[in-house]
């Protein structure tokens, strides 16, 4: 094996076993012929926060009393970790991850989370007959013969699913001579309070697969590769189930030649992994998944150097819908997935047309009235926009939301009731950005770590206006100088979130 | 290669087409501070060589020229974010002492833009393990040279980056061993690579006087190397750029093995072995028993007789070069 190939193979062990004692570690090294420094690097980037028991510190867990699950482990004398998103955020309590097993702390005991277990996860699974009985695959064929499948992109861009960036950068990859080419399907979800995502792929994982082979046809990619978030271990499984029943039903209508290779493939937890050009690192076995630099971007030198498609989930699972409603003669238009969490009564997954006003979500969701919300976060969770109550009534489309410095593609909904300080929220979002910065560009290392200080001062009210003026000047700076979106996020958080809610740090 | 033009602080002129704005600005002698930045490598972590372009902050020692860009290299936008930044690296950064201050190049730029140098603490917790590097990591600012020096420069690949996060991303050595247990191999690439002058340097470093340049004077390979010398005495080496056999790099020997310069058991003189001593290893006599120092004179003169002698007796095929 070459030394890539080797250092590859490593990282898929050591993110799959979980491998952080350095035992292990000698052992990898010793078994793929790698440095001592290079395994351990990979060890501690995927898994920094990793013990036995993780308590997850995700905005909606901590609305739901995170910090109660802490004191109670204390209480009990049990060792724990501080981690981001273990998923399940919409289960109604704090979710905490003991050795296999999920749970939430409700009432003041640890339940395990049906869902989050394998039993659980196969009665939900969607089989191939049943998929195709609900009109899966019906217009596979007739795509096939299409002569121009471009048409595809331009569905999604019409359901608002794509924007018009990434339509002319993957119509340059489709007709790119520079072979051979991916599609990557970005399964990582990250985001506190997503949930969505891994949902499909547990549930919809025939529609995801078609999906993705209607995609890789269209873009004339070589290779699909599934990028499934380690946490996510049901939804592999789920996948290769699927791919187990498919290949023999595509062998029998004798398209499975035609068609490029499916693999599902973990990559590490961290949160900055979903960014795409981090999860290719991740992909290549690279230190984690940390973010390249840009340009170029991945649709021209991508994963092994070539041009890459990075697509979520969603979007992808979208296609054979879009595609039935196009064959129809039907709208192009599609429900949306939203994940509700927050200050609400029945946290869940919430399926919408992208006209549905926020007010009226957040009321399918129940619980707070809307003179009782204080704002909500809308799309991408905390790296998204937040939205003040003025503004609950906003249509939740993509050039409405837009308008609020919303990207809704993620669909997190995390509402905030008035009884919130906006300040701790805050707090405990930069507390995320820092926790989760891959440490790679200094503004973003350095920068999360010193508004995580100034918000802590200002939350016990001990900041002077010179702090706030100072902490301005590092957002301003992460914002014009980080590498990535993750450094430019946390620093947009600070400095547009309360000037949006018509309040200052100087004020609160 | 092709030529673009491009306004460089207000004035046209002429670039190579895909030569990085670092390289561009140093060809026309305009200084940019940089850290992160290693020859022939992409780094692009710290930011300090920021610039603008075209209205946007852009890291210059990655970013490659192109056609009709606008570049400032001191706005005061450029000029704000530098500040920042550095107030954010000595905000997270100390030296035990002045002389290792002096060497810093974050504090020289803190000067520079009017800042207040690092906190000089003595007596924080370092690494010393190793015998002849020292490490402190209260004064690394993660600007990952040291990693690039190790791994990819040298092929050692002894120094990683360890974690993640704001405050956990850390160096370390092979699975985060102290620096003396791990595989070091001791080149130094590190200690010559560190920006900040005193988180990864030479464990008895002293600063020199004078710096000299020479050829290593161990084997064949021709290295350069510049030499600090202090009071007469050599007290550091470090690779000379400049050498077409070693670029800047250098082997245990040549970069901690120096001392034999100012050893008492070096040979500076020529010696001649004393009437009557027989030959053989010393066995713990003093040298000077068995050899005393002559002048070049006298001992060319003594080899020359004695190559006349040999010739005189066996003939001329006895003599070989």
């Amino acid at each position: 094996m070459d030394y890539r190939t080797r250092l590859r193979e490593a990282s898929k062990e050591i993110i799959e076993r979980r491998i952080t004692s350095d035992d292990e570690l000698r052992k990898i090294a010793d078994k793929y012929n790698l440095p001592l420094s290079t395994v351990k690097t990979l060890s501690t980037f995927y898994f920094h926060d990793y013990s036995e028991v993780q308590v997850c510190m995700g905005l909606p867990c901590l609305l739901r009393g995170a910090r109660e699950v802490v004191k109670e482990l204390e209480r009990r004398g049990i060792k724990y970790s501080i981690t981001y998103c273990l998923g399940y955020c919409d289960r109604g309590g704090p979710v905490v991850r003991m050795s296999d097993k999920y749970y939430t702390f409700v009432n003041g005991e640890f339940r395990e989370i049906e869902e989050s277990r394998s039993d659980y996860v196969q009665s939900q699974y969607e089989p191939l007959d049943k998929y195709i009985a609900r009109g899966g695959y019906k217009y596979f064929e007739k795509f096939l013969s299409e002569d121009n499948k471009l048409f595809i992109l331009e569905l999604l861009v019409k359901a608002g699913l794509l924007g018009g960036g990434a339509l002319s950068r993957f119509k340059t990859l489709a007709s790119s001579a520079n072979k051979p080419k991916y599609l990557i399907v970005n399964g990582h979800e990250g985001e506190p309070g997503g949930f969505k995502d891994r949902l499909i792929m547990e549930r919809n994982t025939h529609q995801l697969l078609e999906g993705a082979l209607l995609l890789s046809l269209a873009l004339n990619v070589d290779e699909v590769i599934i990028a499934v978030n380690e946490r996510f271990r049901n939804a592999k499984a789920m996948i290769e189930k699927a791919l187990s029943e498919l290949r023999p039903y595509l062998t029998s209508k004798g398209l499975l030649n035609k068609l490029p290779p499916i693999t599902a493939l973990l990559v590490g937890s961290p949160y900055i992994v979903g960014e795409e050009t981090a999860l290719i690192n991740s992909l290549e076995g690279n230190r984690g998944g940390e973010p390249r630099l840009r340009p170029p971007d991945p649709t021209e030198a991508g994963l092994f150097g070539k041009p890459t498609a990075v697509i979520n989930v969603e979007v992808v699972a979208a296609v054979p819908i879009l595609l039935s409603n196009y064959y129809e003669g039907k709208e192009i238009t599609i429900e949306k997935y939203f994940c509700i969490t927050g200050d609400v009564d029945r946290p869940g997954l919430y399926k919408e047309k992208l006209t549905v006003g926020l007010n009226e979500l957040l009321a399918k969701a129940g619980g707070v009235k809307e003179e009782d919300v204080k704002a909500v976060f809308v799309g991408g969770g905390v790296s998204s926009g937040l939205v003040h109550s003025s503004k609950i009534r906003v249509r939740l489309t993509p050039e409405e939301t837009r308008k609020l410095g919303v990207f809704l593609g993620p669909g997190v909904i995390i509402a905030l009731s008035n009884n919130r300080c906006i300040v701790d929220v805050m707090l405990e979002v930069e507390r995320f950005f820092s926790h989760e910065s891959c440490g790679r560009c200094e503004p973003c290392r350095l920068g999360t770590k010193e508004l995580v200080e100034v918000l802590e001062k200002v939350s016990m009210g001990k900041a002077s206006e010179e702090d706030l003026k100072w902490a301005e000047t590092v957002a301003r700076t992460m914002m014009e100088t980080s590498l990535c979106g993750l450094g430019m996020s946390a620093a947009r958080c600070f400095s547009t979130r309360l000037p949006s809610l018509g309040m200052s740090l100087r004020s609160t | 290669m092709g030529m673009v033009k491009v306004l460089l602080n207000g004035k046209e002129v002429e670039a190579f087409e895909g030569e990085t704005i670092l390289n561009l600005a140093r060809r026309y002698g305009i200084e940019i501070p940089t850290l992160c930045y290693y020859e022939g490598f992409a780094n692009g972590s710290c930011r300090i060589c920021i610039v603008e372009v075209n209205g946007r902050l852009m890291p210059s020692c990655i970013t490659k020229v192109s056609e009709g860009m606008r570049i400032e290299t001191e706005s005061t936008r450029v000029a704000e974010a530098r500040k920042t930044l550095l107030k954010l690296l000595l905000k997270n950064h100390t030296h035990r002492s002045k002389e290792e201050q002096m060497r810093c190049r974050i504090c020289g730029y803190a000067v520079k833009y009017g800042l207040e140098p690092a906190p000089i603490i003595p007596s924080v917790k370092v690494d010393d393990t190793h015998p002849a590097i020292l490490f402190n990591p209260s004064a690394c600012v993660m600007c990952r040279k040291c990693v690039i020096a190790c791994g990819v420069d040298q092929n050692n690949d002894v120094i990683a980056v360890i974690g993640r996060g704001g405050s956990g991303t850390r160096v370390g050595f092979d699975l985060d061993i102290p620096m003396g247990m791990s595989s070091c191999v001791s080149c130094g690439a590190c200690v010559d690579a560190c920006p900040t002058g005193g988180a990864l340097m030479e464990k008895d470093w002293v600063p020199a006087d004078k710096v000299i340049e020479t050829t290593c004077p161990y084997c064949g390979t021709g290295c350069q190397v510049e030499y600090g010398v202090r009071d007469g005495k050599v007290v550091w080496a470090r690779g000379g750029a400049y050498g077409p056999a070693n670029e800047g790099k250098l082997c245990v020997k040549g970069k901690f093995g120096y001392q034999y310069v100012n050893s008492p058991e070096r040979l500076t003189k020529p010696l001649i072995r004393r009437p009557g001593v027989p030959k053989g290893p010393l066995n713990g006599r003093s040298i000077h028993e068995v050899f005393r120092e002559a002048t070049w004179e006298e001992a060319l003169d003594l080899v020359a007789s004695k190559i006349k002698e040999i010739i005189s007796k066996y003939g001329p095929a006895a003599i070989g070069v």
